[in-house]
C-alpha cells in the first residue's frame, strides 16, 4: 500500500510537470495526503532538525536565506523552495527528499501553521509578523492570533521558538513559551513615530489598552509599550542595528547575538528585507551555522520568485515586487522611494482564490506617497478598474493612466512606453505574478518557477 | 462655498474593509462639483455633537474592536438619535449596520448593544457569509444596481420601521434567507456591502451627497453629472466576477 501510494504520487508530479501545469509542486503531495493522511508526521520523523518559518510577509525570502546559509554550511536539507507552503506542498517536498537530507527548512502558510506544527513537530519555529491579509480567506487577524496562541500553548518545551519582538501580538505569544528567543530592530532612522493608516495589533493582548510606540518600522512593528499594564517589547537576543538602505540595490546592517556581532550585506532592498535577514540570522545562529557561512549565505542570495526579481524582455527591465496585502504593498512603495527620480509603475490586481476575492484592501495601501514620482502608470489584471478608481479618487488624472486588463496588452504597452535599457517596476498580486511570469516565459524572457532551487 | 461636514466615527478601530475609500469618494465628488468638505474623526472618549455634521460614516472592524466601540457608542446614543431625527445622513457599513440596530447577540450568547437608529436586530450565525454581492436597490423611488463584497457572521432581520436598501440578486445579504440587503430609515442607511461600496456605486454616493447638501443648505441641490466611465466599468467587472451576465 505505502509503495503504491508513493509511486502514484511521484508519477503525478512527473505528469503534471510534463503537462506544464503548476510544475508538480503540490499535486503529488495532495494525492499522497489523500491516500495516507498521517504521512507528514511519519516523513518528518526521519529528519533531525526541522525549521518552520511563518509570517504574513517575508516567509519565502527568509526560508530562502536560511536555506542558502545551510547550503554554504554543507548541510543537506529538504525545503519547499517554490513557495508551495500548504500541507500538499510540504508533503511533495518530503516525498522528494533524498535519504541523506537530514534537515527540513519549510516556509508555512499562516493559516495552515496550527494544523501543520503538531504534524511536523519543528525543532525550531520562527514567527515573524502578522498583518491583515485576505480577510475573505484568512478571516480577521484576531482569529489567526487566537489559533497561533493555542498552537504555541501546546508546543513541547523542546521546540525553540524564535519570535519578532517588534510585533506586539507575537511577542505576547512568545511570553507563553519557556524556550523562546526574540529578535528585533534597534532604533533606526528608517522608522517613524506614527502608526500608518490601517495598522493592526494596536491594543495590548494582556489588558486591551492602547499601545504606545516609540518607533514604528513597518505597519504595527516597532518599539511598543502598553499604556496601562506596562507589558512592553521584550529585550531581543538577536538585534539588527546601524541599518543602511542602499536604494533598490540592497541593504546592510549589524546583526548581533548576546555574544557576537556580524556585518550583514544583502542584495535585497528595504527594511522588510532587513527583518527577513535578521530572522534568518537568528535561525542560523540557533542551528549552529557559523558566522562566516551566515554572512556568505545571505550576501549571495538572489531574489525569491517575484520578490525584487529582475527580468529582462526586449531590452526593457521589469523589477517584480509581489504586493498582496496593505503592509507588504506599503513597504514596496517605501522601498521605491529610496531611489531618486521618477518611476514607470505597473500594478496588477487579480481577485482569484490565492489573491483573496475581496479587493477592498487596495484602499488601505498608501499609494499617495508615490503619486508625484510616477513617470507612467499602467494598470492591469482582472480587477484593473478597481485599481484605476483607487488612483482616480486619490487625485491621479484618469487621462494619465493606462488601464489594460490583459497581460499581453500590458507588456505591449510597457514596451512602447519605456525606452530600451529602461526599467519598469511591477507590483502584482500572487496570481497576477504567475500570469505575468507565464506570459514572459512564452516569449522566452524567464524560466519556469519550478526549475528554481 | 458651501462646506459639507462629514464625521468619520472610529476611523482607527473600524477600518478593515478599505473604509477610507468611501470617505475619499464623498470628498472628491463634492470637490468636483465645487463644494468643500471637512472630515472630522471621532474616536472613543470623544464627544459627538449632533448639530455640526451633515453626514456620519461608520465602517467595519474586528470583533474585539467592534465591542470596544459598541460601549462607547452607548454614551453617544442620545446625540446620535437627535442627529438622525434632524435629518443628518448616516452610512454605517458592515459592523456599522449591526451597531445601528438594537444589538448583536454573539456566538456565546453575549449581547452587544446597538444604538437603535435602524429598526433591526442581529445575531451571529454558524458560518460567515462571504462573497460578491449584487443588489437591486431603491431610494427616493429610483432604482439602481449596486455591487460590493460581504464578509459577516451576523444574521440581520429588519423590523417594520426599516426598509431594505435592496433585494439580493447575487450573494447572501442581511441574513442569507430573505433576499434583503441593508436597511434604510429616513436618511440612515446601513449595509453589509463593502468593496468599499461607494467607488463602484456612484449613484449611491450622489444620493448621500444630495441628502447631505440638503441637510446643510435646506435646499435640494441639482448635482452636476460627472464622467463615471471608470466607475461603470468597475461595476460591470464586479457583476461579471460575481458570476452574473448583464
Ligand atoms: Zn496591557
Amino acid at each position: 500500500m505505502s509503495h503504491i501510494a508513493l509511486s502514484l504520487a511521484k508519477a503525478a508530479g512527473w505528469m503534471s510537470r510534463a503537462l506544464g501545469r503548476g510544475g508538480g509542486t503540490t499535486l503529488p503531495g495532495m494525492i499522497l495526503l489523500r491516500l495516507r493522511p498521517h504521512i507528514l508526521r511519519e516523513m518528518a520523523q526521519e529528519l533531525e532538525e526541522i525549521i518552520v518559518i511563518s509570517a504574513t510577509n517575508g516567509k519565502t525570502t527568509t526560508a530562502r536565506m536560511v536555506s542558502h546559509a545551510a547550503h554554504e554550511s554543507e548541510i543537506s536539507f529538504v525545503a519547499n523552495t517554490s513557495g508551495a507552503n500548504l500541507p500538499s506542498g510540504i508533503a511533495t517536498a518530503l516525498l522528494r527528499r533524498k535519504p541523506d537530507e537530514k534537515y527540513g527548512i519549510f516556509e508555512v502558510d499562516e493559516a495552515a501553521l496550527p494544523e501543520l506544527v503538531p504534524q511536523l513537530r519543528p525543532t525550531v519555529l520562527v514567527l515573524m509578523n502578522l498583518f491583515r491579509d485576505q480577510l475573505d480567506r484568512y478571516g480577521e487577524l484576531e482569529t489567526t492570533i487566537h489559533k497561533w496562541k493555542k498552537m504555541v500553548e501546546s508546543l513541547p518545551e523542546t521546540t525553540k521558538l524564535i519570535i519578532n519582538a517588534d510585533d506586539p501580538a507575537l511577542a505576547y505569544l512568545g511570553s507563553l513559551h519557556q524556550n523562546v528567543q526574540f529578535f528585533g530592530l534597534e532604533l533606526t532612522d528608517h522608522a517613524s513615530e506614527t502608526i500608518s493608516h490601517a495598522a493592526d495589533s494596536l491594543h495590548c493582548l494582556k489588558c486591551n489598552s492602547p499601545l504606545n510606540f516609540q518607533q514604528v518600522t513597518i505597519g504595527h512593528l516597532g518599539h511598543w509599550e502598553c499604556q496601562n499594564c506596562g507589558f512592553s517589547r521584550p529585550n531581543p537576543s538577536f538585534t539588527g542595528d546601524k541599518i543602511n538602505l542602499m536604494g533598490l540595490d540592497g541593504s546592510e546592517f549589524i546583526a548581533a547575538s548576546k555574544t557576537d556581532s556580524l556585518g550583514i550585506q544583502i542584495p535585497l532592498a528595504g527594511t522588510h528585507n532587513v527583518y527577513n535577514a535578521l530572522a534568518a540570522y537568528a535561525t542560523c545562529y540557533t542551528i549552529d551555522i557559523s558566522a562566516t557561512k551566515i554572512q556568505k549565505g545571505l550576501s549571495t542570495i538572489s531574489a525569491a520568485f517575484g520578490r525584487n526579481e529582475i527580468i529582462s524582455f526586449d531590452g526593457v527591465e521589469l523589477m517584480i515586487m509581489l504586493a498582496k496585502n496593505p503592509a507588504g504593498a506599503n513597504q514596496n512603495l517605501k522601498t521605491l522611494l529610496l531611489e531618486e527620480g521618477t518611476i514607470h509603475l505597473a500594478i496588477l490586481l487579480n481577485d482569484r482564490t490565492a489573491d483573496g476575492k475581496d479587493v477592498s484592501w487596495i484602499w488601505d495601501v498608501d499609494y499617495e506617497m508615490i503619486l508625484d514620482r510616477i513617470a507612467s502608470l499602467t494598470i492591469s489584471g482582472d480587477r484593473a478598474y478597481d485599481l484605476a478608481l483607487r488612483f482616480y479618487y486619490s487625485g491621479f488624472p484618469a487621462t494619465s493612466m493606462h488601464v489594460v486588463p490583459s497581460i499581453q496588452e500590458l507588456l505591449e504597452h510597457l514596451k512602447s512606453t519605456i525606452k530600451i535599457g529602461g526599467r519598469a517596476v511591477v507590483l502584482p498580486t500572487y496570481t497576477a505574478m504567475l500570469d505575468l511570469r507565464s506570459e514572459l516565459n512564452k516569449i522566452g524572457a524567464t524560466h519556469s518557477f519550478w526549475e528554481e532551487k | 462655498m458651501t462646506e459639507i461636514r462629514i464625521c468619520h466615527l472610529y476611523p482607527k478601530e473600524m477600518n478593515i474593509y478599505g473604509d477610507r475609500g468611501n470617505i475619499a469618494v464623498l470628498q472628491k465628488r463634492l470637490e468636483w462639483r465645487g463644494y468643500s468638505s471637512s472630515i472630522t474623526p471621532i474616536s472613543t472618549g470623544d464627544d459627538f455633537n449632533p448639530t455640526i455634521f451633515d453626514l456620519c460614516y461608520l465602517g467595519g472592524g474586528q470583533d474585539r474592536d467592534q465591542m470596544l466601540v459598541a460601549y462607547d457608542l452607548q454614551k453617544k446614543s442620545a446625540a446620535i438619535h437627535s442627529a438622525a431625527k434632524d435629518g443628518m445622513v448616516f452610512l454605517w457599513v458592515c459592523g456599522g449596520i449591526q451597531l445601528a440596530g438594537a444589538g448583536y447577540t454573539d456566538s456565546d450568547g453575549r449581547r452587544i448593544p446597538g444604538v437603535g437608529i435602524l429598526d433591526l436586530d442581529t445575531s451571529a450565525g454558524k458560518s460567515r457569509l462571504i462573497g460578491d454581492l449584487v443588489l437591486n436597490a431603491e431610494l427616493d423611488g429610483e432604482t439602481s444596481t449596486l455591487v460590493g463584497y460581504e464578509n459577516h457572521a451576523g444574521r440581520t432581520f429588519l423590523g417594520p420601521d426599516a426598509t431594505p436598501l435592496g433585494s439580493v440578486l447575487k450573494g447572501h445579504g442581511n441574513n442569507g434567507a430573505d433576499q434583503t440587503e441593508g436597511a434604510v430609515q429616513e436618511r440612515v442607511i446601513g449595509t453589509y456591502m463593502h468593496g468599499p461600496i461607494l467607488p463602484k456605486n456612484p449613484w449611491l454616493a450622489d444620493k448621500l451627497l444630495t441628502w447631505a447638501i440638503e441637510h446643510n443648505t435646506g435646499e435640494i441641490p441639482a448635482l452636476s453629472s460627472l464622467d463615471d466611465s471608470l466607475e461603470n466599468l468597475a461595476q460591470q467587472v464586479a457583476i461579471s466576477r460575481a458570476g452574473m451576465k448583464r
